[in-house]
């Protein structure tokens, strides 16, 4: 196996599924209408654009219409190229706007970059069709191009890991595993804003956490420092499925233990890493023609060609 | 060799290097994403990052002392008002105010906003007896958790 990222040879059923997922997830994502009704911080659009058009909710009606032409477009992977490009437009857009109110939420950041990163390997097949293969137009997207987006999909992903380690680091001055014990005021911090959000209890766990951290330090250091480790070397989730698995499992399993001692909930990147990392249909797949003694290849097991390239079966 | 060839080798070269280095699309990712920093859709996600000995949150409180829950109360989030605070201490740095007056002037304008996006019937009832935003600085203090407040802002009862 090389060691770099590798394009699987997903099949075209798992894609399928992939892109119904994604596309329910952004779907879900898009607000029916906003309370806000300026933008006093701006950020990213919202320095180019004046989103104010999104708080009147007829315009945003017809914004959500066409975004359920584009996602079944998406699906259908028909005219994948506009459909992403609209998707990112809204994604990006009403991120945009939510978070010009002046209080940045991370929460949806990973899904608009999916969208992105989709929608600028979707341009660079479409350039190069046009451009350089010169074939025909042609909108349905074939198995290949599929297979890039989805790995696309996943470098996305990933990178918000890495750069989330990167920035731990830099920040702390290299000192973030030495200085994980001030976590226990961070999760006081935590709970007593979750709890003056509308004033339910916090998890047990997350109630007795900062005098654990208080008491165990070292503990602490380890426990904590397999979290950094696992996002600093997320990128490793490239190297085929089983990494992929791996990966993603570790990642939904690290949020699921935030989520419990720290309250805080990462939902968007937790679903993003079963989509396109645990990839559970396939598991159960493969799992099933296991156990009923038939080959991986019937569900495109093959992790990867000889060369680790890939190529578009007939 | 031409000119133009010459000018273009090294970077032919520097291209053909990056293409041999591993993960390449990944640390193009992040480099962008440390780069472009906090611009939606971009981030360098620095949640828990810098990892200090202090931690501060914010309560909005009724002048007989009452603490209001940030949805029910201002549709809003607790979350909402310190990154709130810092970008409008920014505003107002930038727009010429010491550091001082654009802490207090900041605190202010971030109460006066939850005020507005209070329910428009519950806004009279909120005022009646005025509000106050109030700063709460947790540490550690021996092995216990310790809490100090202050009083940022107040909005006088109407």
């Amino acid at each position: 196996m090389k060691f770099d990222s590798q394009v699987v040879r997903h099949s075209g059923w798992e894609m399928a599924l992939m892109r119904i997922a994604f596309a329910v997830m952004v779907w879900q994502s898009i607000p029916i209408f906003f309370y806000q009704t300026a933008l006093p911080h701006p950020t990213g659009m919202a320095h180019f654009v004046d989103l104010r058009f999104l708080t009147n909710p007829d315009i945003l009606g017809v914004l959500r219409g066409v975004l359920a032409v584009a996602l079944l477009f998406y699906v259908a992977g028909l005219f994948v190229f506009l459909s992403l490009g609209f998707m990112t437009f809204l994604l990006v857009a009403c991120g945009s706007f939510d978070n010009s109110q002046g209080a940045i939420n991370h929460s949806f950041q990973p899904l608009a970059l999916a969208a992105l990163a989709q929608w600028v390997v979707a341009g660079f097949f479409a350039i190069r069709a046009r451009m350089a293969e010169n074939r025909a137009f042609f909108p349905v997207a074939g198995c290949e191009t599929h297979r890039y987006l989805v790995h696309a999909a996943k470098v996305a992903l990933v990178s918000c890991y890495v750069t989330s380690a990167f920035t731990k680091l830099e920040r702390s001055d290299g000192e973030w595993i030495n200085r994980t014990p001030n976590l226990a005021v961070a999760i006081a911090k935590t709970n007593a804003k979750s709890y003056l959000n509308a004033f339910e209890p916090t998890q047990h766990w997350a109630r007795t956490a900062p005098a654990l951290i208080i008491d165990h330090p070292n503990l602490t250091r380890v426990f904590f420092g397999f979290g950094l480790a696992l996002e600093m070397l997320s990128f490793l989730a490239l190297l085929g499925r089983w990494p992929a698995v791996a990966i993603g499992a570790s990642i939904i399993a690290m949020h699921h233990m935030v989520s419990q001692v720290m309250d805080l909930h990462f939902a968007i990147f937790e679903k993003l890493a079963f989509i396109f990392l645990v990839n559970a249909p396939w598991l159960i797949a493969w799992a099933l023609l296991k156990l009923w003694k038939l080959g991986p290849g019937r569900i495109g097991g093959r992790n990867f060609s000889q060369d680790g390239q890939t190529s578009d079966p007939a | 060799m031409s000119v133009l060839e010459m000018f273009f080798a090294p970077l032919r070269w520097i291209g053909k290097t990056l293409l041999r280095v591993p993960f390449r699309e990944v640390w193009l990712s992040v480099a962008l994403l440390l780069v472009v920093g906090e611009n939606y859709p971009f981030s360098d996600f620095p949640m828990y990052s810098s990892l200090e000995e202090e931690s501060v949150y914010f309560a909005v409180r009724t002048g007989r002392d009452e603490t209001l829950a940030f949805a029910t109360s201002f549709r809003s989030r607790a979350s909402f008002v310190p990154k709130a605070l810092k970008a409008e201490r920014r505003k107002l740095e930038k727009a010429g105010l010491s550091q001082d007056l654009a802490s207090a002037q900041a605190g202010q304008n971030v109460l006066r906003y939850l005020l507005g996006r209070a329910e428009p019937q519950k806004r009279e009832e909120l005022l009646k007896n005025g509000l106050k935003l109030v700063e709460v600085r947790i540490s550690v203090a021996g092995s216990r958790l310790q809490e100090t407040e202050k009083v940022l802002a107040e909005i006088s009862p109407q």
